[in-house]
């Protein structure tokens, strides 16, 4: 009997050895990471196609050979990849970003996966105050039309150093008007002319812009297959003085 | 009619008793005890009581026995209807201690209906291998089933459960935080104190309660009951004072720890005028006070209290800048009465009071805005009542009362202004009844137990049924047996995933949240291969409800956090133990394989504790005498080899570019983002270590004393604990951190007096 149990413990043994010494099964395979912005009533801004890289990889500059379509409703843009900054740029001429249309990205590259992404750009909206030449002091409030598929509100106090304040808002969802008192962050703009630039994010754009890596999970916004972002935006600006009390 | 004439003309007494150690007063238990050519007989229970029932009244030769005490025979009377008291002291013979624990687990063998039950004697507790340090804890981990996060983690992980899982009591005072000294790395215990501890990895009787997990329960020595005995020890960290002696119908015991590393420091500054000074200390002591009034009677007040302190102070030129103090222990005090009702009713009453500390005082003398003043500690108010009563040869009942007053309060000053105060408090009431069943003498014996706890914090109660059943295939071999459901009131709000903790932060659970509970499934087969080899194979499967997990964030440290997560969770495995003791050699093999899984939402992830294999070889050898200098000496080895720890690792990254709309040049403008993989995502590799201990006696000046020799990690395996990354580099470096990146010897040496 005790011949037995020595053996049991030596198998027990080699079982623990082999076994303690896991071979680690492949928990990511490195995707695609793309990065394109549509602004409404303009020509498709580039596309940026990268990749992510396992931790023992070192990283390369842009992905030059992967084929990066655009649809939208009246067109179908093949990217061309340009050595000058990197980035694939449309071939198409009359390619043009509308609001309230989708808009849908295909990056194909071999060895990875297929990227799919889609945006819906949001509605057109108008700025009610300030009208172009008006004077806004601190206790003011920025006014403008709800932008239909918007999620949220960028903007910016640009001055003529095209410095930019930036500011931010979420809309409420009852109003048909977007209400939002100058930001007290704003505190120490000085007085002087800006332009004041207000941007109707899509809900990617959104998730992009408010990514956390510590707390969020992987980053696909409006994106499948990859990583990265395909977001849209509309802009208008206005031109006004800025009066500190 | 020959039967009831049988009876008649005889009648039947009884005999009971203790039995004790001659030498120092201490109980034996699990002692023989037996009618000389009769089939009367049985063995002490864990306090050294007996009880011998149904003897047919006459003249017999009653005989106990314990191995390594010489025998005792003495002639008895049983008179009818009567009870004879017989209080028995066992004079000691030299012969190893380890195999005198061997003899009493043997007993406890036949006796008890236990699963994943294991005791430990001193002996066994000082031969394992210690950094600095011998401990308790230390041992445990050697134990199957129980797990280390790492070479220097002092907490137990019982078969997939957290530390918070575990009551932890010591002479009858629950101890919240007995890891605490020295940032984790010693335990309460002071293994020179330390008469007996049990550990229960599961299935626990209905005597013990709130706790998912396991239960530890020590018991410090009686104190010598015959003379004047003492030990002094100095190790390179700590130095112990132990005392003990008689007093007027009892006896006493006094320990004392201290660290003095900071002493040394200080003193070496004052020689050579520097600077340096160590801020840190800790202390610890533990008393207990024995008094028989009568031969049914004994009280004993046990008290422990210790204390970590660390002062931290800046200075200018002129005066003090700013100070840190920050103060953490375990106290407690607990009075117990027992008293032997009548031969078959034995119980005893403990009133006990523990509490913890918590005390963080920061203070900047520049700036008084800036002090800082956290306060917390728990308190605990337990009156406690265990009576067994031998109702007969088959059955016997224990049972019993618990009421429990639990506080907890903390508190946060901000420049002296009271941002915080917070009070939880409820009372926990207990009753439990547990019955063994003799169901078929010496083959098949059943314990049914219940335990009912009512929370006065949201008026919630739980019952507890308990279930064992032990069936010895052959004298030698046994199957065990246990169900049951475990319930617990109280947690912890820090992660008990992180490498290193001071101490835990307890709350009360309140009433948005359920009970947390725990079922244990247990089977097993215990085999002895002769009165000193003891092998057992314990399958076993462990479900958790309405557990309260506090996120992964926290790895190295764990800090408190408010945001808990409901979930649940389980651990199943199987542990495999055989231990032998030889003349000369004693040791042990455990192997345990468990598959731990904790679950929030629908997530299943494996927490940070979950070694998949832990092996783990303990061997003892007394040196022959024919080897020079260190003849007869005792050397110990320890070997462990594991599964390396699950852990969260960065999978992959990626460029994250910053987009501003209000212009085109936003892609040239991004950072690195990492691709965080789940918790448990990676494994850290194996580990394995081999550790030593030299100890040998001798005599000085007419003194006992012994020396010892610790060498912790004898082979230099640099065991990874955790890794970073440097993500300057491309590809990011990786940087990997160990405990113990070269051997670590110790020293010490302790005198008998």
């Amino acid at each position: 009997m005790q011949y037995r149990i020595i053996i049991f413990f030596i198998l027990i043994f080699q079982i623990t050895f082999i076994s303690c010494g896991y071979d680690e099964e492949e928990l990511y395979e490195p995707q695609l990471n793309v990065c394109c912005f549509l602004q409404g009533y303009q020509r498709p801004r580039c596309v940026i196609v990268d990749r992510s890289y396992s931790m023992d990889e070192p990283s390369e500059g842009f992905i030059p050979d992967a084929q990066v379509i655009m649809r939208g409703k009246w067109f179908v843009d093949t990217f061309a990849f340009s050595d000058f900054d990197g980035a694939y740029h449309s071939t198409n001429p009359f390619s043009n970003i509308y609001p309230e249309s989708t808009y849908s990205l295909t990056v194909f590259r071999q060895d990875f996966d297929t990227v799919f992404a889609q945006t819906c750009v949001p509605g057109d909206f108008t700025i009610r105050f300030p009208q172009p030449g008006d004077t806004v002091t601190r206790t003011d409030t920025l006014v403008w039309t709800k932008s239909t598929g918007a999620r949220y509100y960028y903007g910016y106090f640009v001055d003529w150093h095209q410095t930019g304040y930036h500011f931010w808002h979420i809309p409420d969802t009852t109003d048909t008007l977007v209400r939002m008192p100058i930001p007290y962050y704003l505190y120490d703009l000085l007085s002087g002319h800006y332009t004041i630039q207000i941007q109707a994010a899509d809900v990617n754009y959104l998730n992009y812009s408010q990514f956390d890596e510590n707390t969020d999970s992987l980053l696909q916004a409006g994106v499948e297959g990859g990583i990265g972002v395909f977001g849209s935006f509309v802009s208008h600006d206005v031109p006004a003085y800025f009066l500190t009390e | 009619m020959f039967l009831l004439f049988f009876f008649l003309i005889h009648g039947y007494g009884s005999v009971s008793g203790f039995v004790t150690d001659a030498s120092n007063g201490e109980k034996l238990a699990y002692a023989n005890v037996y009618l000389e050519n009769t089939e009367y007989g049985g063995a002490t229970n864990e306090k050294g009581y007996y009880i011998i029932q149904n003897i047919p009244s006459g003249d017999y030769r009653i005989m106990y026995s314990y191995i390594g005490y010489s025998l005792k025979t003495l002639h008895i009377q049983i008179q009818p209807d009567q009870n004879t008291t017989m209080n028995i002291e066992l004079s000691p013979e030299v012969i190893e201690m380890e195999e005198i624990n061997v003899s009493a687990e043997r007993l406890r063998f036949e006796k008890e209906v236990e699963v994943s039950h294991v005791t430990f004697t001193p002996r066994e507790i000082k031969s394992v291998p210690g950094l600095f340090e011998k401990d308790l804890i230390k041992t445990l981990q050697l134990m199957p089933g129980i797990v280390a996060m790492h070479d220097l983690s002092n907490k137990l992980y019982v078969r997939g459960g957290s530390p918070d899982e575990n009551l932890v009591l010591l002479d009858g005072i629950t101890v919240y935080n007995p890891s605490t000294h020295l940032f984790g790395l010693f335990s309460t215990f002071d293994p020179d104190a330390i008469g007996d501890a049990e550990l229960y990895a599961g299935g626990f009787p209905a005597k013990f309660g709130d706790r998912l997990s396991s239960v530890l329960d020590v018991a410090t020595k009686e104190g010598n009951s015959k003379k004047l005995a003492g030990n002094v020890s100095i190790g390179l960290v700590t130095s112990k004072l132990m005392f003990e002696g008689p007093i007027p119908k009892g006896s006493f015991l006094i320990t004392g720890r201290r660290t003095y590393f900071d002493a040394l420091v200080w003193a070496y500054a004052k020689i050579t005028s520097d600077t340096i000074s160590l801020p840190y200390y800790f202390y610890d002591g533990m008393a207990k006070i024995n008094f028989n009034p009568t031969f049914n009677d004994r009280f004993t007040f046990a008290g422990l209290g210790g204390l970590d302190i660390i002062t931290f102070e800046t200075q200018t030129d002129t005066a003090s800048k700013e100070k840190i103090d920050l103060e953490w222990g375990n106290r407690g005090t607990s009075l117990r009465w027992r008293r032997v009702f009548n031969p078959r009713f034995y119980g005893e009453i403990i009133g006990s009071w523990s509490n913890f500390l918590t005390h963080f005082r920061y203070q900047d003398y520049e700036d008084p805005t800036s002090n800082l003043h956290f306060y917390e500690e728990i308190i605990d108010y337990t009156m406690k009542s265990d009576f067994n009563y031998f109702s007969s040869e088959t059955h016997t009942t224990d049972f019993g009362f618990d009421a429990k007053h639990l506080r907890i309060e903390y508190n946060l000053d901000v420049t002296e202004q009271r941002l915080v105060e917070q009070r939880e408090h409820t009372n926990l009431y207990t009753v439990y009844l547990q019955d063994k069943w003799s169901v078929i003498p010496h083959i098949l014996s059943l314990q049914a137990g219940l335990r009912v706890i009512y929370s006065t914090l949201g008026e919630r109660k739980s019952v507890d049924p308990r279930l064992g059943l032990k069936y010895h295939i052959t004298p030698n071999m046994a199957f065990n047996c246990s169900v049951g459901k475990y319930s617990q009131y109280l947690i912890t709000i820090n992660s008990q995933e992180s490498y290193f903790s001071i101490f835990d932060f307890w709350r009360i659970i309140d009433t948005l949240h359920a009970t947390p509970t725990s079922y244990h499934v247990i089977a097993g087969i215990e085999r002895w291969l002769d009165d000193n080899t003891r092998f057992t194979v314990e399958p076993y499967y462990k479900h958790y409800y309405n557990l309260l997990l506090p996120s992964d964030n926290a790895m190295m440290f764990s800090a408190p956090s408010e945001s808990l997560k409901a979930g649940e969770g389980y651990s199943t495995g199987i542990d495999v133990f055989f231990k032998k003791s030889f003349k000369d050699v004693f040791g042990w093999v455990s192997y345990s394989l468990c598959f731990t899984k904790r679950k929030i939402g629908n997530q299943y992830y494996s927490p940070r504790y979950d070694r998949r294999h832990n092996l783990n070889i303990v061997l003892g050898y007394t040196l022959p005498a024919s080897i020079p200098v260190i003849n007869k000496s005792v050397l110990n080895i320890r070997w462990y080899l594991a599964t390396g720890l699950p852990y969260a690792e960065d999978l992959a990254r990626y460029r994250y570019r910053h987009f501003y709309s209000r212009n085109d040049y936003w892609y040239t403008d991004y950072e690195w983002f990492v691709l965080n993989g789940p918790r448990d995502a990676r494994r850290l590799p194996i580990s394995h270590r081999l550790d030593m201990h030299l100890e040998k006696d001798f005599v000085l000046f007419g003194l006992n004393g012994s020396w010892y020799i610790d060498v912790i990690n004898v082979y230099d395996k640099e065991n990874i604990l955790f890794h970073t990354w440097d993500y300057d580099e491309d590809p990011p470096e990786k940087t990997e951190y160990t405990l113990l990146p070269i051997p670590v010897p110790s020293i010490g040496v302790s005198f008998k007096f």
